[in-house]
């Protein structure tokens, strides 16, 4: 810790004004130019692209309920309209597993006001399109519509989730339904893996389990659970309301004070798994000596969304990130300028490699899936270069990474992206954060800032070990 | 907003200045594809998509590679029967050398080198998709049936085992006597001055010469027929297709509406509404056959015509009632309700404007219907116009039509022939 007082902290000169785009470049002449660029044809540290100076106006009003409402206005044919609710399967306990998940099926079948077919053929009808995803904190619908229909989808949206009836036959349809889907996460391997690496890092916490949850707890979840979990958790300060396109903020606050103003501020209940979790090292290994190839997860503990650090953390994961486009091969020049991606690929088992950012509330992970066909060979090795890696780390491979996030925050262009990451700064962060804090923050960051945050992270610290496969070799695990 | 202009060489070049500000961008579109191969080099796109980085005059695929890379946005080609696309997004200070690299990758030589490294990348394509699944090759059967295997006809991976025949004097020839200025769209979203973006263009594509035999592209004609091939499988699959329209004949924007009407579906879960659930696919086909595994309807349009396919599978001991069901519900679709129809063009509607939000696909759709039309075409109000009545009689007319159909696996034989076929359709 002591290390950290002389960190410079890249946060001390953060621009965090963003100007509102007004169509003002209208015949700017020297859009391509390179003049601002170094000799090198970078961007100056703390200098971000000219593009990234601009967001869009943003809104937020909180009801009386503590239910907050978010717009981001802008021209479209088409508008987003969507419901974040902090709750997910961490909220759940180990008698209700896969509550969370459970709920966001039956919740498209049917309403006090709507049949089934009803709902499916009205939003159909409209040229809607709604879908939904449950992860560990949160949940989200979300709704395109024709710009017109705004009031209906947010009227649609909320009567799903506030006056569904969870009748017993849809219960048990849906049951099955579920247990197909969780033998299909089963067997998509990357997916297998992460699950096993969260069991395995998260022993002793709920967020440890699948998000699907386990045979047992799904056969037996019921309509009286379902209900206790709405009223425990869909109350007003957990629920952020948001829109993106073609929506006046004064409207949406008018439907959604309509439509989530009679929900509760408070719940009788206590929430489940609020506390927070201890990332543990340790491993799990599936040993199927039938398969061909081998699936590993080595992670570690990361900083979560509400820590400093998590800023630096987006672009470590973008430095070592392997190309998804680019395969493993020497016949092409693709390891150059990522020198983790050259080091999988220079290892000729390996068939994939991906470096991935896991952040949570107050919690985080950070690590490298891998599949190959000797990949209990590779364990070690791995982990060693954790210590070795940056002793590598070039100016050009951080410029590379900065120019990626760039390229990537430029492509927030959908509403429905939008409205995802808005979502998750509301909830995680308490306000939005405009894209040219984010890119400013990113610029700020030099080679010294970098080493100084991965070593305070990585210099010491636990393994979470997920593997599976022919682990013929199964003895060395044990000695890692 | 949309700007173009010529160079005085006939290349074309359009911009679209974005609602807000993006990267740029970059697309360079040939009106060239597949089609305009032969069977003899059939597989020449394919190898060149294999080396598509691989220049010489500027630069090498390894320095591409990582201009791309450095850009921290990416740089690739597609392409398809009729268009080749090279495209790419990058911060607005890279412009120039992704205009520079597409132009290299285009247009300089390519050398025995390259033919070599096209050769060992294909052989690795061909045994990573040995075993390809029958739902993806009946596709590939499809546009043969229909045209056979001929300009469309051609597959557009090139035949497995005639890749090494294709040299890299088969490459430059394919491109010195397929591509000529006024087949070249050079075209960037994101871009806030027209004027600026054609002068950068200029150096890089104003100097190409037309071709002195430029190959003319050899039109469609639609044979029809069955093609019938037995595969290792418990499932059967069948297409029955029809010919099409294409891109701008009036009746295309029909055609979208017919096939979104059927749409498609498969698997255990329908998938949350917007996605077509109330379709015929789930709402006839899925739900009154419990045999039938998949349905999708697939609609394609190309320059001069266009091919309109239903596709299903199912299990095989009930290939007989499959080609009952096929037939029964083709000929129901004469009867589509007014419902139906509406709830298609509605959803089509919101495909098409949730792809337009997007300003690589956005561009790249701008850009094709200016090859295709010389002009923006708004597709909404294409949509829009059209009647029910007017998808009924298509639907009445084009199921008259001399069908071509596919099928595949096993109990094929319990399958009734094409001429059986087409006397209960017609």
């Amino acid at each position: 810790m002591a290390l950290r007082s002389i960190i410079r902290r890249a946060s001390s000169s953060i621009n965090t004004n963003y100007r509102i785009w007004a169509q003002e470049k209208q015949n700017d002449t020297s859009q391509f130019t390179k003049s601002h660029l170094l000799n090198s044809g970078y961007l100056r540290d703390g200098q971000i692209p000219e593009a990234l100076q601009y967001d869009h106006a943003y809104k937020l009003t909180t009801l009386s309920n503590g239910v907050r409402v978010a717009t981001e206005p802008f021209d479209n044919a088409i508008a987003t309209v969507g419901v974040m609710i902090e709750a997910g399967s961490r909220n759940e306990t180990m008698a209700n597993t896969g509550i969370a998940h459970f709920l966001e099926h039956l919740h498209f079948k049917g309403t006090n006001k709507r049949t089934r077919i009803q709902l499916e053929s009205e939003i159909e009808n409209m040229g809607g399109n709604l879908n939904a995803y449950t992860s560990r904190e949160t949940t989200l619908y979300q709704m395109q519509v024709f710009k017109n229909d705004v009031s209906r989808a947010m009227e649609i949206i909320s009567d799903m989730l506030l006056s569904s009836k969870y009748d017993k036959t849809s219960i048990e349809i849906e049951r099955e339904v579920i247990l197909r889907e969780a033998q299909e996460v089963d067997a998509d391997m990357r997916e297998m893996i992460l699950e096993n690496v969260h069991y395995t890092a998260y022993r002793n916490h709920i967020m440890g389990q699948p998000i699907l949850g386990h045979k047992t707890s799904i056969m037996q979840i019921n309509r009286d659970q379902l209900k206790k979990f709405i009223y425990t958790h869909y109350v007003g300060p957990r629920i952020v309301v948001l829109g993106a396109g073609p929506i006046s903020h004064d409207q949406l606050v008018d439907i959604a004070e309509k439509n989530f103003g009679k929900v509760a501020k408070t719940t009788e209940y206590p929430f489940d798994g609020e506390d927070p979790p201890e990332f543990c090292g340790s491993s799990i290994y599936v040993r199927n000596d039938l398969d061909e190839l081998a699936h590993m997860g080595v992670f570690y503990e990361a900083p979560s969304w509400k820590h400093e650090d998590y800023w630096p953390f987006l672009l470590l994961q973008r430095i070592m990130e392997y190309d998804p486009n680019a395969p493993i091969n020497t016949n092409y020049p693709y390891g150059l300028y990522n020198y983790m991606n050259r080091w999988f690929g220079d290892m000729k088992d390996i068939k994939k490699q991906e470096c991935l950012f896991i952040p949570y509330r107050d919690t985080g992970m950070f690590g490298h899936y891998a599949s190959g066909e000797f990949i209990t060979s590779l364990i070690k090795p791995t982990i060693d270069r954790k210590q070795t890696y940056l002793e590598e780390l070039s100016f050009e491979e951080i410029q590379r990474a900065k120019n990626k996030i760039y390229t990537e925050l430029l492509a927030i262009e959908a509403g429905s992206d939008m409205i995802q990451t808005l979502g998750c700064q509301l909830i995680y962060m308490d306000k939005k954060v405009p894209k040219t804090e984010i890119a400013s923050r990113i610029a700020a960051m030099d080679k010294k800032y970098l080493e100084a945050t991965y070593k305070k992270w990585f210099s010491e610290g636990d393994t979470a070990l997920a593997i599976y496969g022919p682990t013929s070799t199964i003895q060395r695990i044990n000695e890692v | 907003m949309i700007k173009w202009s010529i160079l005085k060489n006939g290349v074309r070049v359009l911009t679209e200045k974005t609602p807000f500000p993006t990267s740029i961008n970059l697309g360079v579109l040939l009106d060239v594809g597949t089609r305009d191969e032969t069977p003899k080099i059939s597989g020449t796109l394919h190898a060149l998509k294999k080396i598509y980085l691989r220049t010489h005059t500027n630069s090498d695929e390894q320095k591409n590679y990582c201009t791309v890379q450095m850009s921290g946005g990416d740089f690739s080609m597609d392409y398809d029967q009729e268009k080749t696309y090279y495209h790419g997004t990058c911060l607005a200070h890279d412009t120039y050398d992704f205009l520079q690299m597409a132009r290299d990758c285009i247009f300089d030589e390519k050398n025995e080198e390259d033919a070599k490294i096209a050769h060992e990348r294909l052989s690795e394509h061909w045994k990573a998709n040995q075993n390809v699944m029958p739902d993806q090759l009946i596709t590939s059967f499809m546009l043969p049936a229909a045209f056979g295997e001929n300009g469309i006809g051609l597959p557009l991976d090139g035949h497995e085992g005639a890749y090494p025949s294709i040299t890299h004097t088969t490459m430059n020839e394919f491109r010195n006597t397929c591509i000529s200025p006024e087949k070249i769209i050079v075209a960037a979203a994101g871009v806030n001055n027209h004027e600026e973006f054609e002068n950068s263009v200029k150096p890089y594509f104003e100097n190409l010469q037309a071709p002195e035999h430029l190959k003319a592209r050899i039109p469609s004609q639609y044979l029809g027929g069955e093609f019938r091939h037995e595969i290792q499988s418990d499932m059967t699959y069948m297409s029955l297709s029809f010919e099409g329209v294409s891109w701008t004949n009036d009746k295309m924007p029909a055609f979208q509406v017919l096939r979104t009407a059927i749409g498609e579906g498969g698997g255990f879960s329908t998938g949350g509404p917007g996605k077509g659930m109330h379709s015929r696919a789930y709402n006839t086909f899925l739900r009154k056959y419990p045999f039938l595994e998949s349905v999708k309807c697939i609609n394609q349009h190309f320059t001069d015509t266009g091919l309109f396919t239903i596709l299903i599978s199912g299990l095989k001991a009930y290939s007989g009632h499959m080609a009952e069901a096929m037939v029964k519900e083709t000929l129901d679709l004469q009867r589509m309700t007014d419902i139906e129809i509406a709830r298609a063009k509605n959803l089509l509607k919101n495909q098409a404007l949730l792809t337009l939000e997007k300003t690589g696909p956005r561009i790249e759709d701008t850009v094709k219907m200016f090859m295709t039309f010389g002009s923006q075409k708004n597709y909404i109000e294409l949509i829009d116009a059209v009647t029910p009545q007017q998808v009924r009689e298509l639907a009445s007319k084009v199921i008259k039509t001399r069908p071509s159909l596919v099928i595949l696996g096993q109990g094929t034989e319990n399958v009734p022939s094409f001429d059986k076929f087409q006397a209960r359709l017609s």
